[in-house]
């Protein structure tokens, strides 16, 4: 397939998950190898977000309106916890780690574990920040890490990647370069709601392709993957716990810095 | 099937779609009731092997439709409750306070088409097949529609930043 064969039609179904099978595959890499049609799939893709979360915002408001009695005897279900469905897939941790296990990696396009649209759209969004961030930058790990408080931090406020988090009630607690014990991997960043609730984020850039992968840890479960080698960057994630000493540290030093 | 059940599992979703139909809330709960009634009472036709949502939902866009037939000669113009609801986002940020209006207003603007289905598949994650089904269109149209819609969308809410869109550094 050559990029003059993608429509439109065809990002927006690629968008929506309507593609599956090879021709999933080649539409993500004729995206990610052209930066035009990137451009036009992210601006689809943003708009989408948008239009996902004001869906979210009439749900709140139509879940406050008192329901009348539609005559199914109902006692109007309380919406899922924004979170509490995030807590339920250790057997999708289960499952990820089989998956990792038979060598299979996901492809493009955001995996969720959960159900809580902002918190994908924030690690989609971030993805999306550490992408640009990487663009066009040799692929020297500690020099493109080292950009994050310059570089990686105000694209993903400009995407209002973190709006999501925060409308969620997270706070930022900092930042840390991870590392596999021979050099940095990974982007590492913690944000904490007032009730201890966790959730870390991995961002990396792959060497091959030059795609970034974002996965999130919410409590120590995997939830959120998007981006090529994504299982592998969620298993980063899984094995490199906030608790760390060595995070603190760096949180504090990336904070100065 | 536990017919109550499931429908009170989606009463939810299924008074957003109906506001988002009338635009009016009060309008919306009639259009809910009327619906659940028709749906127990046509249960006994339902060929349980298809999807429930997709069947219940091309019920309340009837439902709709008709009561927009008989209301055509008269001078009815239901408050838009959709835009207005954005105003009542006290518990958002600012710049999400300001983001929610103008998504809505932008989506409320579509043609009632495009609208439709974007409303189907962004919001109420319909597949395609779902949406066609809801619509009584095929497949084809939903992907021109949808496709349709978002372009418009991205018209009308703008692009990313100019800053990002340098050379080297687009996404």
């Amino acid at each position: 397939m050559t990029l003059k064969h993608i429509s439109d039609e065809l990002i927006n179904a690629y968008l929506d998950g309507e593609i599956q099978g090879p021709l999933k595959d080649e539409i993500a890499a004729a995206i990610s190898a052209d930066p035009e049609l990137l451009a036009s799939y992210l601006e689809l893709s943003a708009a989408n977000d948008r239009v996902q979360q004001s869906g979210a915002h009439v749900l709140d408001y139509v879940d406050a309106r008192a329901a009348p009695d539609f005559g199914l005897g109902q006692h109007m279900p309380m919406r899922s916890s924004v979170w509490g469905s995030m807590f339920a897939p250790v057997a999708f941790a289960a499952s990820l780690m089989v998956a990792v296990g038979l060598g299979f990696v996901w492809g493009e396009g955001a995996q969720q574990g959960g159900s809580d649209p902002l918190a994908a759209t924030w690690i989609y969004r971030a993805t999306g920040a550490h992408q640009i961030a990487s663009v066009g930058e040799a692929w020297t790990p500690v020099t493109s890490l080292e950009q994050i408080p310059a570089t990686f931090s105000p694209l993903l406020s400009e995407y209002r990647g973190e709006d999501a988090l925060l409308q969620l009630g997270y706070k930022l607690q900092g930042w840390r370069v991870a590392g596999d014990g021979h050099a940095p991997v990974a982007i590492q960043i913690a944000y904490r709601k007032d009730t201890g609730e966790l959730a870390t984020a991995f961002l990396r850039r792959h060497v091959e392709g030059g795609q970034s992968s974002a996965a999130m840890v919410i409590n120590g479960v995997p939830t959120f993957f998007t981006g090529g080698n994504n299982v592998d960057t969620a298993l980063i994630g899984f094995e490199l716990p906030y608790e760390d000493e060595d995070w603190q540290e760096k949180v504090t030093s990336s904070r100065r810095g | 099937m536990n017919w109550d059940a499931a429908l009170i599992e989606i009463l939810p979703a299924m008074r957003r779609y109906a506001l988002f139909l009338s635009r009016n809330a009060h309008e919306a709960d009639d259009i809910v009731n009327d619906c659940v009634v028709k749906v127990l009472s046509s249960k006994a036709s339902f060929d349980q092997s298809r999807a429930l949502r997709p069947w219940v939902f091309q019920i309340m866009r009837n439902i709709f439709l008709d009561s927009r037939k008989s209301a055509s000669s008269s001078n009815h113009f239901p408050i838009d409750d959709v835009v207005a609801l954005a105003d009542e986002t006290a518990h958002l940020s600012q710049t999400a306070s300001i983001e929610v209006r103008e998504t809505l207003t932008a989506l409320m603007k579509l043609p009632e088409d495009s609208k439709d289905v974007l409303i189907l598949v962004a919001i109420e994650g319909f597949s395609y097949k779902e949406a066609a089904v809801c619509l009584g269109v095929p497949i084809g149209t939903v992907m021109s529609r949808i496709s349709r819609a978002r372009k418009q969308l991205v018209e009308t809410l703008g692009h990313p930043p100019a800053n990002l869109r340098q050379s080297g550094r687009m996404i």
